[in-house]
């Protein structure tokens, strides 16, 4: 499959690599397929999240376990069933990044995390509970203090 | 907008399966608990539309050089050298 995207030009991907939103992420909740676009430059940190029905729709995403090792939360035992995840080495947690004009400024939403159950590629934005986890969680000041 | 009146410990049902009973009324707050199916998802309001419009926000609509996010990884590389 190919479609003509208006960040990455044309990109050809197969069906299986299709990640399917149940319902889609909030805000754009009518928008259901979607593609990861692997950047190889930064050992998988930052990857692009682009929908295949909007050529003009991207966002950036990223692995939040390389800024908090130790986030963790609960799966809803309702997403776990909508996803069909049996086993929690196939939970893929990925988490929506914010870059302003100053890119240094970069936050990520530990908020609301996005599952993906690797084995069949369904997806679910969640939204946490947890008062620890914020909207706008600062990417780079948190690479340096992993660091 | 339909408009109900219930006391402590009544309830309202909305559909075949979805309650939700007044808990508690305390100091201009009202506690809910709500039974509905597990695949149903609940929010508080404000933060849903928080939600929705940080994702609004993160929407790409410029160049972004994958480079240059990756020059944020370099400085904390760097720093770790130091």
């Amino acid at each position: 499959m190919k479609i003509d995207t208006k960040h990455f030009g044309e990109i050809e991907f197969e069906e299986k690599d299709i990640i399917s939103f149940c319902r889609g992420l909030l805000g754009f909740e009518e928008i259901k397929r979607y593609i990861l676009i692997n950047n190889e430059d930064t050992g998988g940190v930052f990857k692009w999240l682009q929908a295949v029905d909007r050529p003009d729709l991207a966002f950036v995403v990223m692995n939040p376990y390389c800024i908090l090792d130790d986030f963790e939360f609960d799966i809803p035992d309702g997403v776990v069933e909508k996803l069909g995840i049996e086993k929690p080495e196939d939970v893929v947690v990925f988490t929506i990044v914010v870059v302003p004009e100053d890119i240094s400024k970069m936050t990520t939403n530990l908020k609301a995390p996005v599952i993906v159950n690797s084995a069949n590629n369904k997806a679910e934005q969640v939204v946490l509970e947890d008062d620890r986890y914020n909207l706008k969680h600062p990417v780079a000041q948190s690479l340096k203090d992993a660091g | 907008m339909l408009v109900l009146t219930r006391k402590i410990d009544e309830s309202i049902v909305i559909g075949d399966d979805i309650v939700i009973k007044v808990v508690s009324v305390e100091d201009g707050k009202v506690k809910l608990g709500i039974s509905a199916p597990k695949d149903m998802s609940i929010h508080r309001h404000e933060v849903y539309r928080s939600i929705q419009e940080e994702n609004r926000e993160a929407v790409v609509n410029k160049e972004i050089s994958i480079k240059d996010l990756d020059s944020i990884l370099k400085v904390k590389k760097t720093s770790e050298d130091d």
